[in-house]
């Protein structure tokens, strides 16, 4: 019993020590509630969000204990660089949308609130009915789309422009992307493996794969992915027609995701790339940008890091024809 | 003393829940689509998601999406000229599926299952036929088949940074 005691004390003793070794501690500044934004959202980004990802950190008294203050600290400092809600209204309409979509995705992958902070803070967790509201909230800012006949008009003289280019064969010299991989042309060339109209930014991709892609899908092997497999996704702008259906507008970008569980075993087996605007440049400013590509695809792991459920494309023979 | 040892139990607790993995994968294995395939060619002369796809579109007012697909003369003809009067011999799928919210991200939809499939076979540069496939099923003939050829035949490539 008296060892107990005694250990018991001497732990008690090496937290009252700790305690003299602190962080500096976040800054706590009140912010009103975010413009634009319903009340019945604010309440819940306030509740659930605002901690880390606002200048207004409501730190309870188990917060500031040393040494989980300083694992506090950590999750307050990379959530504000993430997202700060402080700054909401120096942000575009457009960049609103892309974090609003991408938190809400989060939410919905059980990444966010992170679960070592509810754990913490149970009162922060979203009750279905607070996720029904935002998605309600933010499906209503999905990109506006109208009729625009200047973009129109733009957009027939860039596709003339593009068949002249490629008549004459012209094509431009495409630089490698930081991470070594260089830009694979005939990829529109290959099977599209499924589409997507991406609303919450105004985006129509196309998914394509190459033979060895196709080959997988034929013979179920897409998971994980064999070696040599590439996926390529292309988005354009969506632009409207008279009759109110949706066209490719501009081209915005192609990434590729290339399989060799050898050679890009560093990044979770897929070589990653991205080539935005007509001029293609090469996304990323290090090789370390594929961080970036492996976090967004963290989610679906079990599913070799490939968000696209593809289409089946059976090789079927026609029996009366 | 009960408070001291509430607040060690605690402080480990925390300490190993801020250790655990903070990024679930949450989804399983996703398998192919196979509800948006094509399974049987029935009345289909071939499987048109194997050929080229020259563009998409979207129908927001059907809550469809659409593929337009081509043969390799289809396919030459489009990327060289761009659209509108295609040589003999160019044949041109337009696939319409019914769309679905992506289950793998919100704000995105994705084809759930093909409703039509409309076929338009170029005898010479101004004239062609239309088929109508409800699935892989032909349909009989309809008296828009013109508009609808003229529709088809007339969608741009997409436009590709070359």
């Amino acid at each position: 019993m008296k060892k107990i005691r005694l250990v018991v004390l001497s732990i008690a003793v090496i937290i009252a020590l700790m305690q003299l070794i602190r962080p500096e501690q976040p800054s706590n500044i009140p912010i009103s509630d975010l413009p634009g934004i319903p009340q019945e959202v604010n309440a819940i980004l306030r509740s659930s969000c605002f901690d880390c990802h606002s200048s207004q950190t409501n730190l309870r008294w188990y917060d500031q204990l040393t040494p989980v203050n300083y694992l506090v600290n950590d999750h307050i400092i990379k959530g504000r660089k993430a997202l700060d809600f402080s700054n909401w209204s120096q942000l575009t309409p457009a960049v609103q949308n892309t974090k609003l979509y991408y938190s809400l995705n989060k939410i919905l992958w059980g990444q966010m609130p992170l679960p070592s902070y509810l754990l913490a803070h149970p009162q922060a967790a979203l009750s279905e009915k607070d996720i029904h509201t935002l998605k309600d909230f933010v499906r209503s800012r999905k990109a506006p789309i109208g009729i625009d006949t200047i973009k129109t008009d733009k957009i027939k003289q860039q596709f003339t422009d593009f068949v002249r280019g490629k008549m004459g064969q012209s094509k431009q010299t495409v630089q490698p992307t930081p991470n070594g991989i260089s830009y694979i042309s005939d990829y529109r060339n290959w099977n599209i493996i499924s589409i997507t109209d991406r609303f919450d930014n105004g985006t129509l991709r196309m998914i394509y794969g190459n033979d060895i892609a196709v080959r997988a899908i034929q013979e179920g092997r897409t998971n994980p992915w064999p070696d040599g497999a590439v996926l390529a996704k292309a988005a354009w702008k969506q632009v409207a027609n008279a009759d109110g259906s949706l066209s490719t507008g501009d081209f915005v970008q192609v990434e590729f995701m290339i399989k060799d569980a050898k050679q890009y075993a560093a990044t979770a087996g897929w070589g990653w790339a991205r080539w935005r605007g007509k001029d293609l440049k090469p996304y990323g400013g290090t090789a370390l940008f594929t961080a970036e590509c492996i976090a967004c695809h963290q989610p679906v792991k079990a599913n070799d890091f490939v968000f696209t459920r593809p289409l089946d494309l059976k090789k079927l023979t026609a029996k009366n024809h | 003393m009960k408070n001291t040892s509430y607040i060690g139990v605690a402080l480990l607790l925390t300490v190993i829940a801020g250790c655990t993995n903070q990024n679930p994968a949450t989804h399983a294995a996703l398998g192919l689509n196979e509800d948006a395939a094509i399974h049987e060619l029935a009345d289909l002369p071939e499987n048109p998601l194997l050929l080229h796809s020259l563009t998409s579109r979207i129908q927001p007012q059907d809550g469809t999406l659409s593929t337009l697909y081509g043969n390799a003369i289809a396919y030459n003809h489009a990327r060289t000229k761009g659209a509108g009067n295609y040589p003999a011999g160019a044949i041109l799928y337009y696939v319409t599926w019914q769309a679905a919210a992506d289950r793998e991200w919100f704000g995105a939809n994705v084809p759930e299952r093909i409703k039509t499939v409309e076929q338009v076979r170029f005898t010479d540069e101004h004239n062609a036929l239309y088929t109508q496939f409800t699935g892989n099923k032909r349909e009989s003939e309809k008296s828009t088949s013109q508009s609808r050829i003229d529709l088809i035949k007339n969608m741009k490539i997409a436009d590709f940074a070359e």
